[in-house]
């Protein structure tokens, strides 16, 4: 295959200002905040429920609105709409082709696409582990010293609910935009138009959750429950408004992905040759499909109550906080597996390139994440057990949430099979898998005792719950995360990224992440309760020691961070087109990636996995005669 | 599969047979989105009223807010008539086609004007705990889910009215909206059976 030439439009610097582009969606996203509140103001004049607060949630979540939609129109996304309301022909395209300016206006590419999504995602990711830096500062003191506790919460509040919003995109906003038409054989997404709204709303969540700050903090963690949020100051706008397009985001990325991987595969791409990473994929898309929006509805809710004076949430006028607390986690759980599967795909995505084995259990794999993925709608009830739930309804989501452990252990099963009696390379994006499976192991683990009820009353709101969950997010997603960065980049950026710092930024990442969580089970069990800045005297040696640990894991951040620079900006080393050997059809087109993907629609001849498989014959070809070239 | 299916077009228009099924399963997933939106204020009609929150559901004392009937049916005629008279125009010919989806289109922008007259004339307000919450939301955002799909029925008329989008499109197009429609159509009924039947 041959790569096709991006012929670029050489423009003045100013000129490439001017136009639909970022700089435009700022300002018009800043003067639609400032003639969105004054609507607000005006709304509400005439409206005394609407004036019934203390504080003009109108003209907040109006302001928001016309942000938003100046954010958009700025960047173009009007256009389109209004066209094919003018009677225009449906097209998938949108400023393809140029060259750097592409990546800061909507570009219809998925590549480019993926490459925003990595760049915008890791930013607010990196805002987010800065929170968590100044609240291990603040636990240094077992009384209040750098923070007031209010603020103090406000850090957690956004520490949890930035990384939350942007680790759900984490690795299908980068490596499913980017990856999975090339995986399946496709040239574009199915709605290409979509996908670049579902990255460009993401920065727009991310500025107007900082914005929280500004307008009196966060009364909670990432969770929001009613009746805080309902009562809480301004700043609570502003999480509500973020997590409403944070979930609009999330479930187009979900539509798209679930249409572009069932329509657009190359002919022989049958469902047991797909890469076992865009069944995680697949299996995420569902869930974002239908989880995000019940979402959507609960902020809308939260929202009603707090600017329309609803009540569907506060018991004084016939609401109930328990609704909330179902609605939200009906999404909530959910979410948790649209964090963990992709993982699981991109980890059995590497072990097979690195064992040079076939996956063990390519089957039993997809039937692990189908399973993860239809029972993770059953379990949602175990994150109410000491929230005054009917104690009928216990043993039930006890038992769904135990039984997820078996389709989960099926993944743990495909890596033994495949670990055994390899021949394991270990390289940067292996070693970050191996992690995710000890770190996983022990999250899962500890996921037994907060299924079980008895051990759960003792447990929950402790730091039990907090460790718990970091070793199966951050241990898991973000273990995966840093593998396929490692494993993908290089076809990504085309450029090599050096392997002794990214050796020291794996294991300085991995020994005090252990360090870090590790120590907080045994805050937990001695009762250490979350998202308070005070504790126990007792326990500070213990805070101590994981604050230390956590600065040093913050470091490993900044030498992956001087290794992205390093690498991208000054060493600037050319990428081979496969240099891991893989058989994957993503490996197989140029590096960098034409446009169009592939030059003819391959036709896929094999599977993904057939390493050392005698006469296994080519993943694909890539020049059938009976397909006409792209452009022909 | 159809390998031909994927071969570009040199202007980047996609093949027409490819974007009809693409959004003919797009459609297909989003209406199941719109469910899942619409399931959540379901539930939230069913747990206040069997919790009944300090007697409030069904109101403050002395003010139990109850919205007209006829509105409700207007709207649900509307409704069921567009959908019906969507999917009617996605089976007739294409020469057809232009009337049944304007009709379509007028209906629903009909359902969502009753339902701004309605909220002028409410008699009750959001206010009015728990009912009257889940009322104001359920039918404020049906009719906002209604005025999108009315826009997507715009694009239809528009397709059909030139000659810009090719003929398979113009039919997928059709068939998807009038999906989504019919599913909407079903939240109606559980929104008109809920609202003002069972209440």
């Amino acid at each position: 295959m041959s790569a096709t030439a991006i012929p670029v439009v050489r423009r003045p610097v100013w000129r490439r200002l001017i136009g639909f582009n970022m700089l435009t969606g700022l300002v018009l996203g800043i003067a639609g905040w400032f003639l969105g509140a004054w609507v607000g103001g005006q709304i509400a004049v005439g409206h005394d429920y609407l004036l019934g607060t203390d504080q003009n949630d109108v003209g907040a979540f109006v302001g928001y609105l016309f942000a938003v939609i100046g954010w958009l129109v700025g960047l173009g996304f009007a256009n389109y709409p209004i066209g094919r309301l003018l009677g225009r022909p449906p097209t998938l395209r949108h400023h393809e082709l140029g060259g750097w300016t592409r990546y800061f206006r909507l570009c219809t590419d998925h590549k480019v696409v993926g490459i925003q999504y990595l760049f915008g995602v890791g930013i607010f990711f990196f805002i987010g582990g800065l929170n968590a830096m100044l609240m291990r500062t603040e636990l240094l003191r077992p009384i209040e010293k750098a923070w007031p506790s209010g603020q103090y919460l406000t850090l957690v509040g956004l520490h949890g609910t930035m990384m939350i919003m942007m680790t759900s995109a984490f690795i299908l906003g980068p490596f499913g935009n980017y990856f999975v038409p090339l995986m399946i054989g496709a040239r574009r997404m199915a709605f290409p138009r979509v996908e670049a709204l579902t990255f460009w709303l993401t920065p727009a969540a991310g500025l107007i959750l900082m914005s929280a700050i500004a307008f009196g903090g966060l009364p909670f963690g990432w969770t929001g429950y009613a009746p805080l949020a309902v009562e809480g100051r301004g700043g609570v706008d502003a999480y509500v408004t973020a997590f409403i397009l944070i979930a609009i985001s999330l479930t187009l990325v979900g539509l798209n992905l679930l249409v572009t991987i069932v329509t657009m595969r190359a002919p022989g791409m049958t469902w047991t040759r797909l890469p076992i990473f865009v069944w995680g994929v697949l299996a995420t898309s569902v869930l974002m499909a239908l989880a995000a929006p019940v979402l959507v509805a609960t902020m809308t809710m939260v929202l009603m109550d707090r600017a329309a004076n609803t009540s569907y949430f506060l018991a004084s006028a016939g609401g109930s906080p328990y609704l909330y607390e179902n609605l939200f986690w009906f999404f909530g759980h959910p979410e948790v597996y649209i964090l963990a599967l992709p993982g699981f795909g991109i980890v059995l995505e590497i072990l097979p390139v690195f064992t040079r084995k076939p996956l063990w259990g390519y089957r039993l794999a997809v039937a692990g994440m189908v399973g993860v993925m239809l029972l993770s709608f059953m379990v949602w009830q175990h994150h109410l057990f000491v929230s005054g739930m009917n104690a009928g309804l216990r043993p039930f989501y006890m038992l769904t949430t135990e039984l997820i452990s078996i389709p989960t252990g099926f993944i743990f099963l495909n890596a033994m099979g495949t670990l055994w009696r390899a021949q394991i390379r270990f390289t940067v994006p292996m070693l970050f898998a191996l992690a995710f499976f000890f770190n996983f192991l022990i999250g899962g683990l500890s996921g037994v005792f907060l299924s079980d009820v008895p051990s759960d009353v003792t447990t929950h709101g402790s730091y039990f719950v907090m460790a718990h969950f970091h070793y199966t997010i951050m241990g898991g997603l973000v273990f995966a995360f840093f593998g396929a960065v490692y494993y993908w980049l290089p076809k990504m950026l085309g450029v090599v990224l050096n392997e002794t710092l990214a050796k020291i930024h794996f294991w300085l990442m991995f020994v005090f992440f252990n360090l870090t969580f590790m120590p907080l089970f045994a805050a937990g069990f001695l009762g250490m309760p979350r998202r308070v800045s005070a504790y126990a005297p007792h326990l500070q040696v213990l805070n101590d020691f994981v604050s230390v640990s956590a600065f040093v894991l913050g470091f490993s951040m900044l030498v992956f961070l001087a290794n992205l620079v390093w690498s991208l900006v000054f060493a600037r080393i050319p990428a081979a087109e496969n240099p891991w050997a893989s058989r994957g059809l993503e490996w197989q087109v140029p590096t960098p990636v034409p446009v169009e993907n592939f030059e003819r629609i391959p036709v896929i001849r094999s599977g993904p996995y057939e390493y050392g498989v005698p006469n296994a014959p080519a993943v694909a070809d890539f020049t059938p005669a009976a397909l006409p070239a792209a452009g022909s | 599969m159809d390998a031909s299916v994927h071969t570009a077009l040199p202007d980047g228009v996609e093949p027409a047979e490819l974007l009809a099924r693409n959004v003919r399963l797009g459609a297909r997933v989003w209406a199941a989105s719109v469910g899942f939106f619409f399931v959540a204020f379901f539930f939230a009609f069913l747990y206040l009223r069997a919790l009944d929150t300090n007697g409030l559901w069904r109101g403050w004392p002395h003010h139990h807010p109850t919205p007209s009937m006829g509105f409700g049916v207007a709207i649900l005629v509307c409704v069921l008539a567009s959908a019906a008279v969507a999917r009617a125009a996605a089976m007739l010919e294409p020469t057809r086609r232009r009337v049944g989806a304007i009709a379509a289109l007028l209906l629903s922008l009909a359902a969502v004007a009753l339902q701004c007259a309605q909220f002028s004339s409410l008699g009750f307000g959001p206010t009015d705990a728990g009912y009257a919450s889940v009322f104001v939301g359920w039918t404020g955002l049906f009719a906002l889910f209604l005025l999108g799909t009315a826009y997507w029925l715009a694009t239809v008329v528009a397709d059909v009215s030139g000659d810009g989008a090719s003929p398979a499109f113009q039919a997928a197009a059709i068939e998807a909206v009038s999906f989504v429609l019919i599913v909407l159509a079903g939240i109606e009924i559980a929104a008109f059976i809920l609202l003002y039947l069972v209440v």
